[in-house]
């Protein structure tokens, strides 16, 4: 939970964030990440997650080959992501478990590659949900902005990442949104993450 | 730009400078974005300042840069700390024991040099991992098996270097003790072959161990002696056929008779392939059914569940007459056979004559199928026990309805203990009533051990790591207590996380911690600029022991 401000919108918005953690904040935004403006050309989705699905159906609708995986990440990271990843090309856009995105996290180290953005989809208490943002600005900007509007925010954030990460600029963004919509019963017993991982 | 302690700025830049020549300037890594991906994801100081993170890293492709580095850390006193690909999650991860670290990072030296399919061995590089190997031996249809831990991400030496272990016949299991032969980059920056490959153009490295004179490959695992840069690992020919089955007892005290007859036959070599245990019964599953419990929850009745409350040590009165009447039994062993369908079959039969002289002894075959399987079927088995690599582990910790609250990391805590049925009990005596008194989530139920290692039991418990930095250190502290708890009763971890090396090793004090001083004696002897992985299993250079905590 380092770095993170912690900005909660809704009806109103509040900064909760600690003095601390302000203080790591601007920590970070005075050291912004080397990474630039990169384009995804690949999405990943859990397709026993509804809104995984979502997510894919628009990522494919915007160019992106998609690759699925129905919990188990083994057969699609030996051979699919590993070997892609050693060839280089554009960044990866997903939305699977949190373990999946671990497990690839710490498998994509193999090649440097690394998580640029990251938004964890908790469930709230009264049915809502709440969105981790931490990633590059403008993307992850417009991510908050875009849950904020009210629309459905699997098939938003595959737009959002997949449009904006090619203007994003290197400094991160760390907020938290608060936001009515529904989870499924699947993504509600196992929370989501919406990711970009990066070479 | 961090900087190692007590090496000057300008220093630091010549080495890095001297490292780019050697390398590359791509692969010298300096920027915060790409030093902390060498950060311990499971660190119990998560988001502390004690956290453990490294200044810089280097990723050479061959032995020779490697030595390069080395001479090269020797002229700038610059630590390094080396990792293959940095995925012990749970002991460390590629995070360095000593802040400040340069780590050299060997995962571009991923070049398999052999797999012999008539001798069963091979030769890998470090930056090799499992799915290298496995996908090598599948693409060119060779005959043998690999042994992978699970997950099966890491790195073959790396594994065995760490003392891991796999789920295969037991001769395999053992990593380390699996090897044959290393090559090794020494301190000062020499390259020494172990074994027979001593012998210029040797004829058998991979195929006799020792060599001639003191067998010292030992001596550069868990340590900071020298960079293994090549490594020989004997590989399992594959076997015609596997077969795996469950021998279950109703009684509580029958545990001792199941451990000792699965003792004389896996000693016996009756059975060799990984055995496991569960208790249907307290509830515990077997490590090779621990995934399937989290993706598919428990099959316990409602009343069952409640009995479990009933239980104080294992035991329960209530529980054990439910068991009976239900048939739920209360101890169950698999056991796991590779070979010719026609001895399998006799070593199982032979395996049930023996367990049947313990009352009321119940066996069923779980699996028999001819090899090897169509892959679209390895996801019916526990893969590593088919020496297949897989990351199904991750389902185990993830949020689920059977596990509402996950960490965000672990530690494992991994004690040895004897291989009877006496010591599972004691243990969990012991263990549960200190972890009670430290309010750790650990042996809250009785806990059985994991039966990696042939003569010995071990222990691997998950203590979780969390975002409440005061959970973290009561839970750290939890941890060393329980560590002493367990030397008191002649119980050693077989592996920890840099933060818990020293108190692990100080639990092996025999004569004053005549073995520490040897080991650091050694220290002194072969690196005494002390480059090479300082604080690794509490071993310092000269210049910095007594300065750390």
């Amino acid at each position: 939970m380092n770095r993170r401000d912690f900005v909660r919108t809704g009806t109103t918005v509040a900064a909760l964030a600690s003095l601390s953690t302000l203080a790591m904040m601007r920590s970070s935004l005075a050291n912004p990440a080397t990474l630039g403006p990169i384009t995804i050309d690949t999405a990943v989705i859990d397709e026993r997650f509804l809104e995984s699905r979502a997510f894919g159906h628009v990522a494919q609708q915007l160019g992106a080959r998609l690759l699925t995986l129905r919990g188990d990440v083994t057969a699609l990271w030996r051979d699919t992501l590993a070997p892609r990843m050693a060839g280089g090309g554009g960044a990866i856009a997903g939305m699977t478990s949190m373990a999946t995105l671990l497990c690839i996290e710490q498998l994509a180290k193999d090649h440097w590659w690394k998580v640029v953005t990251r938004i964890d989809h908790i469930p709230a208490t009264q049915g809502t949900v709440s969105h981790r943002i931490d990633g590059h600005a403008l993307a992850a900007d417009r991510a908050g902005t875009m849950i904020q509007g009210g629309t459905g925010f699997a098939a938003g954030l595959a737009n959002t990442l997949l449009s904006h990460h090619k203007s994003a600029t290197a400094a991160r963004v760390q907020r938290v949104v608060e936001d009515t919509a529904r989870l499924s019963a699947e993504a509600r017993r196992q929370p989501l993450v919406s990711w970009v991982i990066s070479a | 730009m961090r900087v190692p302690p007590g090496v000057s700025s300008s220093d630091f830049a010549k080495a890095l400078a001297a490292f780019e020549r050697i390398v590359g300037k791509e692969w010298v890594f300096t920027s915060e974005e790409d030093v902390d991906l060498y950060r311990d994801a499971f660190s119990p100081f998560m988001g502390e300042p004690e956290e453990r993170i490294a200044s810089a890293a280097v990723a050479p492709v061959t032995t020779e840069q490697v030595q390069d580095i080395v001479r090269i850390a020797n002229q700038y006193k610059i630590p390094l700390y080396t990792i293959s690909t940095g995925k012990n999650l749970g002991y460390g991860g590629s995070a360095p024991a000593y802040s400040g670290s340069v780590v050299l990072d060997l995962k571009r030296m991923n070049k398999i040099i052999e797999v012999n399919e008539a001798n069963a061995y091979c030769i890998v590089e470090p930056g090799v991992s499992y799915f290298d190997l496995y996908n090598y031996i599948q693409e060119k249809k060779l005959k043998v098996w690999i042994d992978c831990p699970d997950p099966g991400w890491g790195s073959v030496v790396g594994n065995a270097m760490d003392r891991g272990g796999g789920y295969t016949q037991a001769n395999y299991r053992n990593h380390f003790d699996s090897h044959c032969g290393m090559e090794v980059v020494l301190p000062n920056g020499e390259l020494m072959r172990t074994g027979m490959g001593a012998i210029p153009n040797a004829a058998t490295w991979q195929q006799y161990k020792s060599g001639v004179g003191p067998w010292i490959d030992g001596i550069f695992s868990q340590s900071n002696y020298g960079i293994v840069t090549k490594m020989g690992f004997w590989l399992m020919p594959e076997p015609e056929a596997y077969l795996r089955g469950t021998i279950s007892c109703m009684n509580f005290d029958d545990l001792s008779a199941m451990v000792e007859t699965l003792n004389f036959l896996e000693n016996s070599r009756i059975t060799a392939g990984f055995p496991d245990l569960g208790s249907p019964l307290l509830g515990y599953s077997p490590v090779g059914q621990v995934q399937l419990f989290f993706e598919s929850g428990t099959s316990m009745s409602e009343e069952h569940m409640k009995l479990l409350a009933t239980v104080k040590d294992g035991r329960s009165p209530e529980l054990e007459a439910f068991g009976r009447q239900h048939n739920i039994p209360c101890w169950q062993v698999w056991l796991s056979f590779h070979g010719p369908m026609e001895v399998i079959e006799a070593q199982w039969q032979a395996s049930i004559r023996h367990f049947a002289k313990i009352k009321g002894t119940q066996a069923k075959v779980v699996d028999k199928t001819h090899l090897p399987i169509n892959p679209a079927d390895a996801s019916k088995f526990h893969e590593p026990e088919l020496g297949i690599p897989a990351l199904r582990a991750f389902s185990i910790g993830a949020r689920s309805p059977y596990n509402p609250t996950p960490s965000k990391g672990h530690m494992w805590f991994s004690p040895i203990i004897p291989r009877t049925g006496q010591a599972i009990i004691d243990a969990n005596r012991v263990f549960s009533k200190a972890a009670r008194e430290l309010d750790m989530p650990l042996f809250r139920t009785f806990t059985l051990p994991a039966c990696f290692w042939e003569r010995s039991f071990i222990f691997i418990l998950a203590t979780p790591v969390t975002t409440d930095p005061a959970t973290n250190k009561k839970y750290r502290e939890g941890f060393k207590k329980l560590i002493a708890i367990g030397g008191e009763h002649g119980w050693g971890e077989y592996r920890t996380a840099p933060v818990f090396q020293e108190a692990v090793v100080d639990v092996y004090s025999f004569n004053n911690h005549a073995l520490h001083r040897f080991h650091e004696t050694l220290k002194d002897a072969i690196d005494p600029n002390g480059i090479l992985s300082a604080g690794r299993y509490n071993i310092w250079p000269k210049h910095l022991r007594g300065k750390q905590s």
